[in-house]
C-alpha cells in the first residue's frame, strides 16, 4: 500500500487463517490492538506466562451418569484445558469498545484496513466470529469515518456469515483476456521508453507485445520485465 | 510442470546462483517458524554472514515471492519451506547451531536487545518447545505438554501442528502421543471431528496412566457411543477414562 500519497497514514492488519496470530477471534482482536498501540508484545507474553502457570488442568468428563435408557451426547466443543470462563465474554467486550474507542480518536490522523487474506480457508466460525463481535456491532459504522476492509478470496466462495455485503468487488484474474493482454502491452510499451531501453512508440509496442504473448500470466510477465531491465542495465 | 514445481524450481535456482555463504543463510532461516528481521539477522550471522551482508540479504528477500509477509513478521511461502527444511536437517552443523540459538532466544528472551522485535511463537512456549524438539526430543515433548496448558488459541493451534510435524519427519518418537493429542485437541475444539478422530485413537490406544490418554478415552468413548455397533467399545474407554482419573487422583 502507497502510505505516503494519503491525505491520512494507514495502519494495516493482515488476517489469515493460516496464521497462529490471527487464526481465532481473540488472536485478530489482539493484532488489531498492537497496531493500534493498546497492546504490547510484552502484554500477551505475560499473558501467555500467566495462564501456563495458573490454570489447573480441568475437564467435565460424562460421569455418574443414571439414565433408564440411552444417553446422548452430541459433539459439543467443550473446554477441556478449563480456566475460568466465567468474564470472557465481558473482557472481549471491553476490549472490543477500547478498539472502537481508539478508532474514533484516532480516525482524524489515521486510517485502519484490515485485510483478510485467503479467507475461504479460515476457520469459518472464527469468520463468523468476526463479523458478530467486531463487525455488526461496531467497525462497521466506522466505515465513514475511513475504516477499511479487504477481503481476498478465491471466486464464488461466499459463507453465509462472510464476507460482509462489499461496496466494491475487484475482479483479480491470474491469466491476461484480450482486453487486459491489450492494455498490458500499452503499459509495457510506456515503461520500455521511460526506461529507456526502446527509442519508438512503435518499436516499444511491438516489445511490449512479444513480452506480452510469452507470458500469458501477469505475475511472469511482471518477474521476467524486471529481469530484462536488470539484464539491459548490466549489459549498457 | 505444475505452480509447485517452479515455485521449487524458481528457489532451486536462485540458491544454485547465490554464494555458498549467500546459501546457508537462507537454510538457516528456514529453522524458524516465524521471523522478523532482526532475528533473520542473528540466524544469517549464525550462518556466516557478515552483519552488513546479512542485512542486505534479508532486505532483498522481502521482494522475492519465497516469503510472506505477516503483519511484523515474515516467513517462507508454505511451498518452499519443506525444501530449505530438508536442506537444513542434511546439514548437523547448521541445524544445531540455529536451533540452539533459537532455542535459547525462546527461553531467555532477556537475550533480546531492548527494542528487538520478536517472532510471537518464540515467546509463547511453542518456540521453546519446538526448537528444544530439535536438540533433545524428550525435554521437548515435555515442552509441549506444559506449552498445551492454555486455553484455544493461534498458539495452541501452532503447538499442535508443529508437535506432528516434527514426529512425521522422524525429529520426535513415532510412539510419542503428545503429537497426536496436541493436534487432536485442537481440530476437536474447532469442531472438526473426523479429522480428530484417528489422531485422539491413536492417544487412546496407549497403555500408559496420564491425563492425556484419559481425556482421550473419554472422547473416543463419546464418538463410539453414537453408534450401535461400537458401543461396547464406547463403555470400555468410557470407564478406562474414569479408572485413569481415579489412579491418577486427579478431578478433571
Amino acid at each position: 500500500m502507497e502510505y505516503d500519497a494519503w491525505d491520512r497514514k494507514w495502519v494495516t492488519v493482515q488476517i489469515d487463517g493460516d496464521n497462529s496470530a490471527t487464526r481465532y477471534l481473540s488472536d485478530m482482536i489482539y493484532q488489531i490492538e498492537r497496531t493500534l498501540g493498546l497492546q504490547t508484545q510484552a502484554d500477551q507474553t505475560q499473558a501467555d506466562q500467566t495462564q501456563a502457570d495458573q490454570i489447573p488442568p480441568l475437564i467435565s468428563l460424562a460421569k455418574d451418569i443414571q439414565a433408564g435408557g440411552d444417553v446422548q451426547i452430541e459433539h459439543n466443543v467443550i473446554n477441556y484445558f478449563g480456566g475460568k470462563r466465567s468474564g470472557v465474554r465481558e473482557i472481549l467486550q471491553s476490549r472490543v469498545n477500547q478498539i472502537i474507542q481508539r478508532l474514533d480518536e484516532s480516525s482524524g490522523q489515521q486510517r485502519l484496513g484490515i485485510i483478510f487474506y485467503e479467507s475461504h480457508r479460515a476457520v469459518r466460525k472464527e469468520l463468523a466470529a468476526f463479523r458478530t463481535v467486531l463487525w455488526n456491532s461496531a467497525l462497521e459504522e466506522l466505515t465513514e469515518k475511513g475504516l477499511l476492509l479487504i477481503d481476498i478470496s478465491i471466486e464464488g466462495w461466499v459463507h453465509e456469515s462472510w464476507p460482509p455485503e462489499p461496496d466494491l468487488v475487484v475482479d483479480l484474474p491470474d491469466r491476461y483476456d484480450k482486453e487486459s493482454e491489450k492494455e498490458a502491452v500499452d503499459d509495457l510499451a510506456a515503461i520500455l521508453i521511460q526506461e529507456g531501453i526502446v527509442a519508438t512508440e512503435e518499436a516499444a509496442h511491438t516489445f511490449g507485445a512479444t513480452m506480452v504473448a510469452n507470458n500469458k500470466s501477469p505475475k511472469n510477465l511482471l518477474a521476467n520485465l524486471s529481469a530484462m531491465i536488470a539484464k539491459v542495465e548490466e549489459l549498457i | 510442470m505444475n505452480t509447485h514445481d517452479y515455485a521449487v524450481s524458481d528457489l532451486l535456482t536462485f540458491l544454485e546462483a547465490s554464494r555458498e555463504e549467500t546459501r546457508h543463510a537462507v537454510v538457516a532461516l528456514s529453522a524458524a517458524e516465524s521471523l522478523t528481521d532482526e532475528v533473520a539477522k542473528r540466524l544469517a550471522i549464525t550462518a556466516g554472514l557478515k552483519s552488513d551482508y546479512a542485512e542486505r540479504l534479508i532486505h532483498a528477500l522481502h521482494f522475492s515471492d519465497f516469503v510472506i509477509e505477516r503483519n511484523s513478521e515474515w516467513h517462507f511461502a508454505a511451498r518452499v519451506h519443506p525444501v530449505l527444511n530438508e536442506s537444513l536437517r542434511d546439514d548437523t552443523r547448521l541445524y544445531q547451531a540455529t536451533h540452539t540459538l533459537l532455542a535459547e532466544l525462546a527461553s531467555e528472551p532477556a537475550l533480546f536487545d531492548t527494542g528487538e522485535e520478536i517472532p510471537a511463537y518464540l515467546l509463547s512456549g511453542v518456540g521453546a518447545a519446538y526448537h528444544q524438539s530439535a536438540l533433545s526430543s524428550q525435554q521437548g515433548l515435555k515442552l509441549y505438554v506444559n506449552a498445551s496448558r492454555n486455553e484455544l488459541s493461534g498458539t495452541q493451534w501452532l503447538l499442535g501442528r508443529l508437535a506432528i510435524e516434527q514426529q512425521e519427519q522422524g525429529i520426535l518418537s513415532p510412539t510419542a502421543i503428545e503429537p497426536p493429542y496436541l493436534r487432536g485437541m485442537t481440530l476437536y475444539r474447532e469442531g472438526r471431528i473426523k479429522e480428530a478422530e484417528p489422531l485422539l485413537r491413536r492417544v487412546a490406544d496407549s497403555q500408559q496412566i496420564r491425563e492425556e490418554v484419559a481425556i482421550a478415552c473419554h472422547l473416543v468413548g463419546r464418538i463410539d457411543s453414537h453408534t450401535s455397533s461400537t458401543w461396547g467399545h464406547a463403555e470400555e474407554l468410557l470407564r478406562r477414562s474414569l479408572a485413569i482419573e481415579k489412579e491418577l487422583n486427579v478431578k478433571y
